[in-house]
């Protein structure tokens, strides 16, 4: 699809325009005003429907709810401080965020457990399709996979699907079954929602964590699951396992094995199916750099789990 | 899944599940907002937020997915209103006809664009005989990059190098990235190693591979999220030499300096010619003109008869003239060498 080229529209801030302590106060409003005027004017409601309509056409009744969700981003862009550099990528992500609260909020939706939090949007788009649409399990594997070739940051797959598509397909048989084994839709967890309407609006912090503690023993067990099979992860295992998390975790504390970097190269790359390729882009660095690091810690985590015999063959089955 | 052998996909996954979840670290200092995520992604916070930061976003998913939103913001916002630094940036490399990343610095060329952007994008359609993806800026600078500065520098004839640009460029302008698998390596012994000396024939392979790794630096250097590589290749790319051949190690370092062009060229020849073979055999051979068929074989035959090219005993051999100039016959003969040079 192609898009007409829109002017730059910079964003009025503190730092582009002058300010002392005598009009300090009335420049400050005047900022403000100036900012809601621009989000209310009609080039940006254009830009922030195309976006909508583009990026989330699957919303169901998103145009019920661009006015909320519009609304909020006014209010917080309004509390954001005068001095705060605002470009439009970030008006976009806090939009983005909006609206998925709104619709969120508006249909009062749980949250999924802390395990499928951790693959981040996927995981709670697999919830979502999962427990609340309750569509089958073939159908939320396309639908994925057809979502994940809409991302911006990544290139679409051809239909032979590339070694990084494969391996995207593959993790979500292995999420999708997980969430069958675990019974994943047996209840409901609260929903933590942020109060636009507090103080704390100008935080635009990450969600909390869910009421379900995201303890080691929790991930621990979904990783067994994943290791042996569900059906064998008996309480001896879980015995045996949790034994050894503790020496593994003794281990960690002495000398961490991975760094930052090595986790979110992990996280782009298997949680989201991003090529190395996408991954060096987005983390700026060279290609090469983003192959070996990657190797490197995928061996250098099999020998740790090895040596603290977290591996199929160490369990007595 | 429920195997842990060393080569199984599936198996990875556990792993980085494992990594991220038991093996990860604390996020430090306090969790950032979403503008502190994108100021940071600008680069323009302090060392030691920046570290907190990254500890956020690497192992708290919220964050993490904070940060990919930003990312798409970015991406929407430059394909709306295009990205100048693009033009800039290809104008400038197709008029000094680098191999690195240019500067991002304003060209003359720049300004003559406007009135040949729509000429440049019809002439480029009518080339591959499809329409192209439009991807705003960065495309009307590939545009630039192929056809603005011949246009500026009407009446000079093309330079090997000018006319092997072109085709890099009219292949990167697809946006296909590379298809299909790399070809076999073929493990080559060399006496002249044995003597911690390069051999000529040493040198002019290693040249050649520089110039593969011309191609796909040029390939990674357009920006476009579409022009990446599948896991295949960048395994097979990894192992290609990064630095320039060392010719005072080579048993003749006059031959190996005075060869280096030559053999460059040949592999960003014989890369972007397998490139869009594969291409071709997977989109069929009406997607290619027979113009652009005619400059490729141009191409191959300034190629073969370079001086030095024409008596390396190594490579000669597999450069043979083409008695029949068939699609079929280049592709052949681009892939041969390749797998010959590798």
């Amino acid at each position: 699809m192609h898009c007409a080229r829109l002017p730059v529209l910079s964003w009025p801030s503190a730092n582009s325009r002058p300010l002392n302590s005598e009009n300090t106060a009335l420049s400050a409003n005047a900022l403000r005003e100036e900012r809601l005027k621009k989000l209310y004017s009609d080039p940006w409601v254009k830009r922030l429907r195309a976006f909508v309509a583009r990026r989330y056409h699957d919303f169901g009744d998103w145009e019920g709810w661009f006015e909320e969700a519009h609304q909020n981003l006014a209010l917080k862009i309004n509390a954001m401080p005068e001095d705060q550099d605002i470009s439009d990528a970030l008006i976009f992500a806090v939009f983005k965020n909006e609206l998925i609260s709104v619709k969120r909020n508006r249909l009062g939706y749980p949250r999924p457990r802390a395990w499928l939090q951790q693959f981040s949007d996927l995981g709670q788009d697999l919830f979502e399709w999962m427990c609340l649409q309750r569509l089958p399990r073939d159908q939320i594997i396309a639908l994925a996979q057809n979502k994940a070739k809409d991302n911006a940051y990544k290139k679409a797959l051809p239909d032979n699907a590339t070694s990084a598509g494969d391996n995207h397909k593959q993790l979500l048989i292995e999420l999708t079954d997980t969430m069958i084994q675990k019974n994943e839709c047996d209840g409901m967890r609260p929903n933590v929602t942020t109060n636009i309407d507090n103080d704390a609006v100008i935080q635009i912090a990450a969600d909390t964590p869910s009421v379900e503690a995201a303890t080691d023993h929790a991930q621990l067990e979904l990783m067994l699951s994943l290791i042996l099979g569900a059906a064998n992860v008996t309480d001896d295992i879980k015995d045996q396992a949790a034994a050894r998390l503790v020496h593994l975790k003794a281990s960690l504390n002495k000398e961490p094995l991975l760094d930052d970097m090595d986790v979110l190269v992990l996280r782009c790359y298997y949680f989201q199916g991003m090529s190395q390729n996408e991954v060096a882009k987005l983390v700026k660095q060279p290609l090469q750099r983003v192959v070996r690091r990657r190797e490197a810690t995928i061996k250098r985590i099999r020998q740790f789990m090895e040596t603290h015999g977290l591996t199929r063959e160490s369990f007595e089955l | 899944m429920t195997s842990t052998d060393p080569n199984n996909q599936a198996d990875e996954n556990v792993l980085a599940y494992a990594a991220i979840t038991l093996c990860g670290n604390p996020s430090q200092g306090p969790t950032p907002q979403l503008q502190e995520i994108a100021a940071w992604r600008q680069g323009t916070l302090s060392s030691h937020r920046s570290t907190e930061i990254l500890s956020h976003v690497a192992n708290d998913p919220a964050c993490f997915q904070h940060w990919l939103d930003i990312v798409e913001a970015q991406r929407w916002v430059d394909e709306e209103t295009g990205s100048a630094s693009d033009t800039q940036n290809a104008a400038h490399s197709a008029a000094t006809h680098t191999n690195s990343v240019p500067p991002n610095t304003p060209s003359s060329d720049n300004e003559a664009t406007s009135t040949v952007i729509s000429q440049g994008i019809q002439a480029i359609r009518g080339l591959f005989q499809q329409p192209l993806p439009i991807y705003g800026g960065a495309f009307s600078a590939l545009i630039l990059a192929v056809l603005i500065a011949p246009m500026l520098r009407t009446g000079d004839s093309f330079t090997l190098q000018q006319q092997l640009d072109r085709n890099t460029d009219a292949y990167i302008a697809r946006g296909s990235g590379l298809i299909g698998t790399p070809p076999l390596r073929r493990n080559t012994r060399s006496l002249g190693t044995l003597f911690d000396k390069l051999s000529v024939s040493d040198v002019e392979r290693q040249h050649f591979q520089n110039g593969l790794q011309t191609f796909y630096q040029k390939l990674q250097a357009s920006d476009d999220t579409q022009n990446t590589a599948n896991t295949a290749w960048e395994r097979w790319l990894t192992e290609l030499p990064v630095d320039n051949v060392d010719c005072t190690i080579a048993q003749d370092p006059t031959h190996c300096s005075a060869v280096a062009d030559e053999f460059v060229w040949l592999g960003q020849w014989a890369f972007t010619t397998t490139a869009t073979c594969e291409l071709v055999a997977e989109q069929g051979i009406a997607s290619l003109k027979s113009t652009a068929w005619k400059e490729q074989y141009s191409t191959y035959e300034r190629l073969r008869t370079l001086p030095n090219v024409a008596q390396s005993a190594f490579f000669a051999p597999w450069l043979p003239a083409l008695e029949t100039k068939t699609p079929d016959a280049l592709c052949a003969i681009a892939g041969s060498v390749m797998a010959v040079g590798q």
